[in-house]
């Protein structure tokens, strides 16, 4: 008994017709994708599909591949194996049905009753059910004798085995596998003089939305119909399948079933013929896309494409880092619409300064601008960075801030030396310099008095003052003395530094990101900066 | 090894910055105009400058001038050398003349120091200096007289006359050089009732009495107290044959001063040889010479010498605040001796306290020296006034008065005080004239006791007209 047509061909496939750069208008309104089993990995997988359906249904697509080959190979045994395997892997009844088929090729006949009743007994609404019902008969009047059909479990391997209870011929096969042999069942009779139907095939069609009704029809009559997600054995042929949804257009497609396929329809619908689609691209990419409601929050990021309805759209892109665009778009019914938008950097850059030290003051050129953690703009260019803190040593460093780009800085102040014994010292020197001033103004004052003295011929060579003078003039000169030393001793205080230096290290300029926050509650909106280190 | 660099180098900067700062002081010592004589270290007690002389000699041939200074009755005294071999001397103490004075074998007596008297020539030698201890009212001898002589070139003191219970050597006086009645004369002011003087005879170690002339004085007049002597040319205009001396001899009990002429005369009607003869030249009453008996509040000086340049020395006596001069000079011997007051006197000439100064004249006349301040061939008048107020306080002063023709004249008259001495320094209590410069220029210095600060003072600069303190600050050449 042939298969009805023959090898397995590539599915149909419909294709979005997309003119580009430019605007292009849609053959129709809806995204299709209608997929063989080949196909399947790539598609664009539905919401509602869970993903191990969707395992499940490639794996009865493999397996029903491999009992098409095993079928037209004449490895009947092999090929029913299969198609319960796919059962297994998926139960739909068009693989009990192709099980059928092989069993009845093979010839094995009980088997072949068995999995024909099980496909009835799965649909007793087919179309065919009663021309399968009369092969089954046709079937058991082969049978020299009513040989019961045994149970076997699906998901086990019928070929090479007995189903339980009694073998028709008292036999027991177990052991063998019958697979690429024809069975040696010496109560099967010669094959019967009509040919096996064609095998059955598989649709399974998903929408989204997921609520939408497929109807399979073929010449006009109603096949099947039912809610997505939607599976229907059909047999070879043509058929019409059309999916309809009150808020969406409906979808109307011919397809051509052919036998033993599994057919796969992910349809992506749309609202209707009054839509256009919009794709926006940015370079760099990743910006926020904004449509129409600036405050309602971005849309998406670029690259960015969707439906949207035809008419003028105002359209922002912003990008950290990069000065925000805003364009109006006109987007006509049908068009697809791609939007490209250069962005340019802002003017100035970001610094970040952390520190260990808690507090420690920043200041840019020279000025002071916070305290750490600190995070502000400045013109990009050169900026010298210094970091501060009492008691620490400060960290000065210049950077070079990019256009639009974070530069991050890591600083650790080390402790600085303490200067106190320094000032103590200047100071200590400064008072006996001081002192010794005031000495030398006295022993000055001395000296005037004795020449003065002198002058009037009245200074004695013993005159106490002279001693005095000298006196003062000793002390002035060791307090002065005294106070060099001082000042070098506060000199080499202020200098002496054996603490290592704060260190600091900038880290390449690098672009930062915001993260929106919305509350429409209060009406009230940010934004959060997120870095990393 | 850098530490060590930096600190030698900051002592460096630390002298040298003394060093420079400290020479403007020795320069100022070096240039001060008055020279401190001190007593130096280990002088029993103060009131060094209290009895003050001057003297010029030879010392091993060369000329030599001193200053020899005590502190009175009781002290050491110390001699300075003012010039030595044609060169200024540092006026540094060069010897005491006696160290062992609290010593069991003693050079100085106790009671050494009343009186100084410079020896022009004795033992062939003129670098001799007498000096007297004098127990006056303590010890157990009380009135004890002993002299010693110390010469500068020799060791150890020789010990000259002893006398007891008269005060023997309470003055002393310097007879002029080569004055054959002696080298020195000796007073005993409580000798023979009225008091004695003695003179040293040349080369002689014990003192003879020179026989006086009936002079008036009642019992107790303590003649002798203080003596000025100086020579007189014309010896016969005194009833003297030769070799006169003019002497002048404080009589404190009598509150007067005996002018004496003593010379060698030989009288006809006795025949034989010439013998010391003292002829009365003059008394001057109310007048009290300072002395142990009187105190420096009430004594007042004497001094004899050349005042007018005409020959004749003139007996100086300091009266109250004033000076009195008498010239000698045609006086009729014996003038003012016959009555106690002054109403006898001879003619004297009173020099007033000059105006003008800036030192009160409180004072003025405790002591007197005369010598030739200023190089002009004149002597010139140095009085004391040790109670003078001057711009440094109540410290005593001295007043120059320089010498004319006519006598001293106030007019130029310059204060001579010392800068930072204290209240009772009494400078001008003593004053005498040191001879500097050499022979042929001499100069006399003047020189100032002090002892309140127990210091002397020698003024290389008397400040009258032409020895005014130079831009170097001495009029003379640098002391070294």
């Amino acid at each position: 008994m042939p298969l009805r047509g023959g090898r397995l061909s590539e599915p149909n496939r419909t294709e979005d017709r997309v003119r580009h750069p430019h605007r292009t208008s849609l053959a129709t309104s809806f995204a299709l994708a209608l997929l063989g089993t080949l196909a399947l990995g790539a598609m664009r997988a539905p919401s509602a599909m869970a993903q191990s359906e969707r395992e499940q249904l490639q794996q009865a697509r493999e397996a029903m591949e491999r009992g098409q080959e095993a079928y037209l190979a004449e490895r009947w045994d092999e090929a029913a194996a299969a198609f319960l395997e796919a059962y297994r892997a998926r139960p739909f009844s068009a693989f009990l049905y192709n099980a059928g088929i092989a069993y009845e090729r093979a010839p094995n006949v009980p088997e072949a009753i068995r999995f024909y009743e099980r496909y009835v007994e799965a649909e007793p609404d087919a179309s065919d059910v009663d021309e399968v019902r009369a092969r089954i008969e046709r079937l058991r009047a082969t049978l020299p004798s009513e040989t019961p059909t045994g149970e076997t479990p699906i998901g086990e391997t019928p070929t090479g085995e007995t189903p339980t209870g009694e073998t028709p011929t008292g036999e027991t096969p177990t052991g063998e596998t019958p697979t690429g042999e024809t069975p040696t069942t010496p109560t099967t009779p010669p094959p019967p003089a009509e040919p096996p139907p064609p095998m059955k095939s598989l649709l399974s069609v998903e929408t989204n939305p997921s609520d939408a009704r497929i109807t399979v029809r073929r010449d006009g009559a109603v096949v099947a119909s039912g809610p997505s997600p939607f599976a229907e054995n059909l047999d070879e042929g043509d058929y019409e399948v059309s999916v309809e949804h009150p808020d969406y257009q409906t979808i109307a497609r011919p397809m051509r079933i052919r036998a033993g396929k599994v057919y796969v329809a992910i349809l992506e619908m749309s609202q209707g013929e009054f839509l256009g689609f919009l794709r926006v691209v940015s370079d760099p990419p990743g910006a926020r896309v904004f449509l129409d409601d600036r405050e309602a929050g971005s849309v998406g990021e670029t690259p960015y494409q969707n439906p949207v309805t035809s008419g003028t759209h105002r359209v922002w892109i912003e990008r950290p880092g990069y000065a925000p665009v805003e364009r109006e778009i006109e987007v006509g019914i049908g068009d697809d619409v791609r939007e490209e938008f250069a962005l340019e950097r802002v003017t100035f850059g970001r610094v970040r300064v952390v520190a260990n030290v808690p507090g420690a003051m920043v200041s840019v050129d020279g000025v002071e601008v916070g305290r750490v953690p600190y995070e502000g703009d400045h013109p990009a260019g050169p900026h010298r960075i210094t970091v501060s803190h009492d008691g620490m040593k400060d960290y000065e460093e210049t950077i070079e801030l990019q256009r639009g780009q974070l530069t991050p800085m890591r600083v650790r102040l080390r402790p600085a030396v303490s200067r106190s014994g320094a000032w103590a010292t200047l100071t200590l020197g400064v008072l006996t310099a001081g002192g010794g001033a005031a000495l030398a103004v006295l022993a000055d004052r001395t000296r005037s008095d004795l020449d003065r003295d002198r002058r009037a011929g009245i200074l004695s060579d013993g005159d106490s003052r002279i001693t005095r003078g000298k006196i003062l003039s000793i002390a002035a000169d060791a307090a002065f003395g005294f106070a060099g030393l001082l000042g070098i001793l506060s000199i080499y205080y202020f200098v002496r530094d054996p603490l290592p230096d704060s260190e600091g290290t900038t880290l390449e300029p690098r672009d930062w990101t915001f993260v929106p926050t919305l509350d429409l509650r209060h009406r009230a909106g940010g934004a959060e900066l997120r870095w990393s280190f | 090894m850098r530490a060590l660099t930096l600190l030698t180098l900051l002592l460096t900067l630390g002298v040298s910055l003394t060093g420079c700062r400290l020479a403007p002081f020795d320069e100022l010592a070096d240039d001060a105009p008055v020279v401190t004589l001190t007593p130096g270290a280990g002088y029993p007690q103060g009131g060094y400058g209290q009895v003050l002389i001057a003297y010029e000699g030879q010392l091993d041939g060369a000329d030599m001038a001193r200053i020899a200074v005590s502190a009175g009755p009781g002290t050491p005294y110390a001699v300075h050398d003012a010039w030595s071999a044609g060169t200024i001397g540092d006026f540094n103490r060069r010897f005491k003349g006696c160290d062992d004075i609290a010593t069991d074998m003693p050079d100085c007596d106790p009671g050494a120091g009343a009186a100084l008297a410079y020896l022009p020539q004795w033992m062939g030698r003129r670098d001799c200096v007498m000096f007297s201890a004098v127990n006056v009212g303590v010890g157990t001898s009380p009135g004890e007289g002993q002299l010693r002589a110390k010469c500068e070139g020799m060791p150890g003191t020789f010990a000259l006359s002893r006398v007891e219970g008269v005060d023997y050597g309470m003055a002393l006086a310097t007879m002029p050089a080569g004055s054959v009645l002696g080298p020195a004369l000796v007073g005993a002011p409580r000798a023979e009732s009225v008091g004695a003087i003695h003179r040293l005879p040349p080369d002689a170690i014990a003192t003879v009495a020179i026989p006086l002339p009936e002079l008036g004085l009642a019992a107790g007049a303590r003649l002798g107290t203080r003596l000025a002597t100086g020579p007189l040319a014309d010896a016969t205009a005194f009833g003297l044959d030769s070799d006169a001396v003019l002497v002048a001899a404080a009589a404190p009990g009598a509150r007067r001063v005996v002018v004496l002429a003593v010379g060698l005369f030989a009288d006809p009607e006795l025949g034989g040889p010439a013998v010391v003869t003292a002829r009365a030249v003059a008394c001057l009453d109310d007048v009290l010479v300072r002395s142990s008996y009187a105190p420096v509040a009430d004594g007042q000086g004497l001094a004899v010498g050349d005042l007018d340049g005409d020959g004749v020395v003139e007996v100086a006596v300091g009266v109250s605040n004033a000076v009195r001069v008498l010239s000698v000079d045609g006086v009729t011997l014996g003038a003012g001796c016959a009555s106690a007051d002054t109403s006898d006197d001879p003619a004297t000439t009173t020099i007033a306290c000059p105006s003008g100064t800036d030192a009160s004249c409180d004072g003025f006349g405790a002591a007197i020296a005369v010598g030739d301040a200023d190089s002009d061939g004149a002597n010139d008048l140095l009085v004391g006034a040790p109670n003078s107020v001057t711009p440094e306080g109540t410290t005593g002063a001295a007043f120059v008065l320089r010498g004319t023709a006519s006598g001293p004249t106030t007019d130029g008259a310059r204060a001579l005080y010392v800068a930072g001495l204290s209240d009772g320094a009494l400078l001008g209590e003593e004053v005498t004239f040191a001879r500097t410069g050499t022979a042929s220029s001499p100069r006399y210095e003047p020189v100032l006791g002090a002892p309140g600060e127990s210091r002397a003072f020698t003024f290389l600069c008397s400040g009258l007209p032409g020895d005014e303190v130079s831009q170097g600050g001495r009029c003379q050449p640098t002391v070294p």
